[in-house]
């Protein structure tokens, strides 16, 4: 049964270092949630503080409403995947996975098939008298994957599962996530720094920085509506532009870029100060040189990309802005310091803070 | 990784291995050989007539007593030593925190700077009739006469010994649950483990080789002291070492090589039995990925 | 004679280290010690005015040698022997020691077997001027002559008897008090047979009547006789512990753990330091006296250094070496010769002291005297016994 997480102005300090800072999350029973974030910025923590292992300075943890912070690991409905997987190298395959089941009083043959069902789960069927430490890394993979799925947890965490993987296996693993999400309907929360791994999977993320929830949403959303700048950078857009004025009406405005107009929705303070200016590089485009309401721009240089070329683009006041274009786009050739107009597309600049 | 072995390899190979052929095994072999030979009254030395003479006299005057209890003695030492250990490494490794065990490491090292002697005897200061703890028991009411078997007796024996070679337990100890990561017992904790089966099912299965490897050092540490047994055992108390020597000063060679045998027996066959049961040789393999 | 020793002639260890090995090593130690028994890489010394002394560790004066050497025109070269009769006998008999050494400073009772095995010549006591100036009772020591030819000259000598706690026991005068059962767990002996079966044998012989010829060289059946009777008494608990080593029996007294033991008078001399009323009895069985002589190695007689050695045992006698080791050690050598220099040298060494020294030893050899024996007949039949005693 899968459960849900209520994460009620957690904070966790070590001495005078706020790991987790006044921090509130509601999971919902079933959903696939990542917390997204550069190391250090408390997500493992907040792991730690949801898998028993830790225990937190202030703040209520409770599944399905019932505060769990007198419970430890070993008596919660939690299942972990390690970042290292911590695969017990004295053990069997299936004496991993069936290490749990053990502890809960299951023998013989009711163990085995409940072993041998994980093993299938995760493709691994026939590996049960397998020496863990002789697998491949994607096996061992699985093998950690099993072993916490055979508990039929209500919550599987998964510890930055990926790392140390190569990239084919990274993907290859990563649908695997999705598919056994699907598969046991458990509520998933997965930590991790690629942003990637996050957007693809999760049905809501956190991206976390210095202890504290920057910005918490469905993934289209952040690239929609950025919280801040360090949200923006983070989820990759990289083009933040310092607006010297802002006209608000509404919920859009204009705002003054190196004495040029932006159109922009408006998500942020109208104060210039506080806020910048987001422009999603999906939604440039080079436009004709006489077009209205383009931005006119000087190139400060190129870079071939393989599939495309990134082409950067400076405003009068130095402040640059980054374009892809198709890598075989005729479009001459471009001298520095040669202007271009730049078109933006419906909802292509967003006002957020800074 | 297997290649194929160059014949320069083996030639670097031969002078160590001929070092410790020489150092190691050939006085070994000496003692065992020198214990089939007789006495001989002429010369106060031995010559090569093959006799079980030595042999024999360790069934006599109760010399064989002597390795038994020695050989129970070591097998207790040892084994309370890793009680003691156990725990000890444990708190060191898994619970304190960086200053403190620097502290508690510093605790346990500080015996090895003072001798055998010293340390044996100042437990006769703590044990004795006007010692620490007699006093404290006779201030306090709980007992009217001071307590005579606290020294000068097995107990005292064994107090000493554990005190002496507890180290050579707790080292081997610590070093094999510093190779366990300790992520494996968070896992088997997340799979349902409470303390006494994460303790039995995880930690104790990773540091067998220690627990091997720290019950033989204190084995044989004990099987050849002697200062504690001299210092703190009661009238005559004997053990292996002492025997030895007391025969070897009326220079009975055949007898302390036939003594020495049996010990260098027992101690190559627990190597053996503990290298096949707890894979001794791991403990200083690298089992990083 | 040296078939076996040299076969590993590579590895030298004196008796010290192998002891030392043996308590580092227990079993494994005992190889490398035999080794030990057999080759020394030093060669005995062989330049006229030196001569290799190979003796009990006390006997050393370290540095006061070169002011011994200025006066007796001989220098040593002193190495300890470890004290134990046993090897040094086997070093002797099979060993190289004869190449290695000239005179040897043992504990007396062996001289009987040297002198059997021919490892020992007789002295020249025409040689030895100082010799003269030995007390009778010294030159009486029984061991010192061998079919009539003088082989030891006796160096060091003192007496041993019980110390005990006078506030706690009253006067004691018999080694009864060690083996009477009102001081059961109270009292103890050394760990050494070679002191602990004589003194039994002389309470046994003297007090209890029992047949027995010799204290310090027993019968196979009075071995058995005063062994049993140990035996006995450590079984009904009568003993704390055996002593080993000087510390140890100091502190058994000074802690209070027993109010008797056997044992030497040094330990007497700590007690008093440390505020505790202890008395050195004087028992009418006797004192066990022990001597310590010195023995001319026949290496000495076959390199032409016999003379030398005449020479440096003369200065031994001549009162220095007495002065110098009484101050130390509180060890006595036997001969007035010790007064004559310390007068003669007041700002050196007080001659009140040197006398009263001599005169408190004098006294004790006064009164019946049984001599310890290093090496008694039946030496490992001792250790057998003793074995079983430490079983029992």
């Amino acid at each position: 049964m899968a459960i849900s997480i209520q994460i009620d102005h957690v904070s966790r300090e070590y001495g005078p270092v706020k790991a987790l800072d006044d921090v509130s999350i509601d999971i919902k029973a079933g959903e696939f949630f990542t917390l997204l974030g550069s190391s250090g910025c408390g997500k493992s923590s907040l792991l730690k503080l949801i898998g028993g292992f830790d225990r937190q300075t202030s703040g209520r943890v409770c599944f399905d409403g019932k505060d769990v912070g007198d419970l430890p690991a070993n008596q919660r409905p939690v299942n972990t995947v390690f970042q290292n997987l911590a695969l017990f190298p004295h053990m069997s395959v299936a004496q991993n996975v069936g290490y749990g089941l053990r502890l809960k009083g299951l023998s013989g043959s009711r163990l085995q098939v409940k072993i041998d069902d994980a093993l299938d789960l995760v493709e691994l069927t026939g590996f049960g008298a397998r020496d863990v430490n002789l697998l491949s890394g994607g096996q061992r993979q699985r093998v950690a994957l099993a072993r916490a799925l055979v508990m039929e947890p209500g919550i599987l965490l998964l510890d930055e599962p990926l790392t140390g993987l190569d990239e084919r296996l990274r993907q290859q693993m990563r649908d695997e996530f999705g598919r056994l999400h699907k598969r046991t309907g458990a509520t998933f929360i997965l930590v991790t720094h690629n942003q990637d791994e996050a957007l693809s999977l999760s049905d809501r993320m956190a991206v976390m920085h210095k202890g504290r929830i920057e910005q918490m949403d469905v993934p289209a959303r952040f690239f929609e509506t950025p919280a801040n700048a360090f949200v923006a950078r983070f989820v990759g857009i990289d083009t933040l532009l310092h607006p010297q004025a802002v006209l608000v009406s509404g919920n859009h405005g204009a705002a003054t870029i190196a004495g040029q107009t932006v159109q922009v929705r408006i998500a942020g303070p109208a104060d210039p100060a506080a806020s910048v200016v987001a422009i999603r590089p999906d939604r440039l485009f080079l436009a004709p040189p006489n077009t209205d309401a383009a931005l006119r721009l000087c190139v400060s240089g190129t870079t071939f990309r393989g599939l495309h070329r990134d082409l950067r683009l400076a405003f009068g006041d130095g402040q640059t802005l980054m374009i892809a274009i198709d890598a075989d786009m005729d479009i001459g050739e471009l001298a520095i310091g040669q202007e271009v107009a730049i078109g933006l597309k419906p909802d292509a600049a967003v006002l957020i803070s800074r | 990784m297997t290649r194929p072995r160059l014949p320069i390899s083996s030639m670097l190979m031969t002078p160590p291995l001929l070092a410790i052929l020489a150092l190691g095994l050939a006085p070994l072999a000496i003692v065992v050989i020198w214990s089939f030979w007789s006495w001989d009254p002429l010369t106060y030395w031995i010559k090569p007539d093959l006799s079980l003479a030595g042999y024999a006299g360790i069934l006599e005057a109760g010399r064989w007593t002597v390795i038994v209890s020695t050989l129970v003695k070591a097998f207790a030492t040892a084994f309370l030593c890793l009680l003691i250990a156990y725990p000890t490494a444990y708190a060191i490794h898994f619970l304190a925190g960086r200053r403190l065990s620097i502290l508690l490491l510093a605790l346990i090292t500080i015996p090895f700077f003072t001798s055998y002697l010293i340390r044996s005897f100042s437990w006769r200061l703590v044990l004795g009739r006007t010692g620490v703890i007699n006093t404290l028991l006779l201030d306090l009411g709980i007992t009217q006469e001071p307590l005579d078997w606290l020294l000068f007796s097995n107990f005292a024996v064994v107090v000493g010994l554990i005190a002496s070679y507890l180290p050579f337990a707790t080292f081997p100890l610590l070093l094999s649950m510093r190779r366990v990561d300790p992520t494996l017992l968070a896992a088997a904790q997340d799979l349902g483990a409470g303390f006494w089966k994460c303790l039995t099912t995880v930690l104790l299965p990773l540091t067998l080789s220690g627990i091997f490897a720290g019950f033989l050092f204190v084995f044989v540490m004990v099987v050849g002291s002697s200062t504690e047994v001299q210092m703190l055992g009661g009238a005559g108390a004997s053990i292996v070492s002492v025997m030895i020597n007391d025969v070897m000063r009326v220079a009975n060679y055949p007898l302390a090589f036939a003594i020495s045998t049996i010990v260098l027996a027992v101690i190559f066959g627990l190597v053996l039995i503990g290298n096949r049961l707890f894979g001794l040789a791991s403990l200083f393999e690298d089992r990083s990925p | 004679m040296t078939k076996h020793g040299t076969q590993v002639s590579s590895i030298r260890h004196s008796n010290v280290q192998r002891r030392d090995f043996l308590k580092l090593m227990g079993a494994g130690g005992v190889a490398l010690s035999a080794g030990g028994l057999g080759f020394a890489s030093r060669l005995a010394a062989q330049e006229a005015g030196t001569v290799a002394f190979w003796a009990t560790a006390t006997l050393d004066i370290g540095e006061k040698w070169q002011e011994f050497a200025r006066q007796a025109g001989v220098a040593p070269e002193f190495t300890d022997n470890g004290n134990d009769l046993g090897p040094v006998i086997a070093r002797l008999a099979a060993g190289n020691a004869n190449d290695l050494f000239d005179i040897g400073g043992f504990q007396g009772g062996a001289e009987k077997e040297l002198a059997r095995q021919g490892v020992i010549i007789p002295w020249d006591l025409a040689k030895i001027p100082n010799y003269e100036s030995v007390w009778q009772w010294a030159k009486d020591i029984p061991y010192l002559k061998q079919d009539g030819k003088q082989y030891g000259i006796p160096t060091v000598v003192n007496a041993d008897s019980i110390i005990y706690r006078p506030d706690k026991l009253g006067k004691i005068d018999s080694y009864g008090a060690i083996f009477d059962p009102k001081l059961k767990g109270r009292v103890a002996m050394e760990d050494a047979w070679i002191n602990s079966a004589i003194f039994t044998a002389m309470y046994l012989k003297e007090s209890e009547n029992q047949p027995i010829a010799d204290p310090g060289n027993l019968s196979e059946s009075e071995l058995g006789l005063v062994m049993e009777f140990l035996i006995k008494h450590k079984t009904d608990g009568q003993f704390r512990t055996f002593w080993n080593g000087w510390e140890q029996g100091v502190q058994l007294v000074a802690d209070e753990e027993v109010d008797a033991m056997t044992g030497w008078e040094p330990i007497v001399y700590e007690g008093r330091k440390r505020g505790l009323q202890v008395e050195y009895a004087v028992p009418v069985e006797g004192y066990e006296g022990w001597g310590n002589n010195t023995v001319l190695l026949k290496g000495a007689g076959d390199r032409g250094v016999a003379d030398a050695a005449h020479t440096f045992v003369d200065g031994l006698l001549g009162g220095f070496y007495g002065c110098e080791l009484g101050q130390a050690r509180g060890y006595l050598v036997p001969t007035d010769n010790n007064v004559v220099y310390a007068k003669a040298h007041p700002e050196e060494y007080k001659p009140e002291e040197v006398e009263k020294l001599a005169n408190h030893v004098k006294a004790k050899f006064a009164g019946k005297i049984y001599w310890q024996n290093a090496r008694p007949d039946n030496f490992q039949l001792y250790e057998e016994w003793w074995q079983k005693l430490r079983n029992a």
